[in-house]
């Protein structure tokens, strides 16, 4: 039987050769593109998708509070449950001072701000305070790719104290060399309880 | 063991064309997946957008409400919902509607205001409108 099968000495023609090479070729790289367009898009949607929620949930910290405090003093400082506020003479922070329930916590209070690249902020809890300054923004990997463009603060009530505040948000990320996705948020939050 | 090697009957083209069928079908899901995804991100990044325009809003006549004891009505007020490309905007039309009811728990009458922010715009996605609508009850002091 080996003998058989080595008299046998037809082997392919070139052109049945190329045709199949081609063939295959094509189908390789149809494959290749499909494939790497999947996952580079998969790739940018999902840093979008982290942006948007990253920058929400920014949003939400600022107006709801910031945990503050260890695990039985716990409590959450931000613009909903403050008593005074104060926007920064640029309107790149505001510091969210809450009710003092005792002589302990007259010093009490948070600062959001923006620090040119991210949104951070410094917090005091009776004896309690930051070292320095933490992440509010983003909360993922910090990176050249991602860039706050605007966090501003503006007072929307009239009379002398700040009850009503707007804030508008912007942020973008580099989702690849030459693409960039952005987020804009505006919303208005109040200490009126 | 040589036993494979004898056929070498190869494929056919009907062979051939049905693989690169089902080949190029499962990138077009793909696409199509990919390309749905990202029409549905953009779809939700801009209804949180409204969202938060709406309850941004809602905080507004609560301060108005409690402070004034007033509402701040008005109807079809631009807002930006979203920066488009070649520097077009999509806009948004918020409206906000105050009507004053009451019910009666127990044999008493209580009196509320029902408060709703509504913010529509045309959805270029898809070419229909899309309508965020968030509602409170402030209740009157007794």
């Amino acid at each position: 039987m080996k003998r058989h099968l080595l008299v046998d000495q037809k082997g392919y023609t070139m052109i049945e050769l190329v045709s199949a090479i081609a063939i295959f070729g094509f189908l390789i790289a149809v494959s290749a593109v499909g494939f790497s367009v999947f996952f580079s898009k998969f790739g940018e949607l999902s840093k979008w998708a982290e942006l948007q929620k990253s920058a929400f949930e920014c949003v939400l910290t600022v107006k709801n509070g910031l945990s503050v405090g260890s695990h039985q003093t716990q409590q959450f400082y931000g613009v909903a449950n403050a008593e005074n506020l104060t926007i920064d003479f640029n309107g790149n922070g505001i510091t969210c001072k809450p009710p003092a329930h005792d002589a302990e916590n007259i010093y009490d209070e948070v600062r959001f701000f923006w620090d040119g690249n991210y949104i951070r902020a410094t917090y005091r809890q009776g004896q309690i305070s930051t070292s320095y300054p933490v992440y509010v923004f983003p909360q993922f990997k910090r990176n050249n790719d991602i860039r706050v463009s605007k966090f501003r603060f503006t007072k929307v009530n009239s009379g002398p104290d700040t009850k009503v505040v707007q804030l508008d948000f912007d942020a973008e990320i580099k989702i690849s060399q030459n693409k960039t996705k952005r987020v804009s948020y505006i919303t208005k939050m109040t200490t009126i309880k | 063991m040589l036993g494979p090697l004898v056929n070498e009957r190869g494929m056919t083209l009907i062979e051939v064309l049905v693989t690169s069928l089902v080949i190029l079908f499962t990138i077009v899901s793909i696409y199509i997946g990919v390309v749905f995804a990202e029409k549905q991100m953009l779809r939700n990044y801009r209804d949180r957008v409204a969202t938060l325009v709406a309850s941004g809003e809602m905080e507004w006549q609560y301060y108005q409400n409690r402070v004034f004891n007033t509402y701040d009505t008005f109807s079809e007020r631009q807002v930006v919902i979203d920066r488009l490309p070649r520097g077009r905007t999509l806009w948004g039309r918020m409206s906000v509607d105050v009507k004053p009811k009451f019910e009666t728990p127990f044999g008493h009458y209580l009196y509320y205001d029902v408060v709703q922010v509504s913010v529509v715009w045309n959805e270029p996605l898809d070419r229909r409108q899309r309508k965020i609508v968030i509602r409170e009850d402030f209740y009157h002091a007794r």
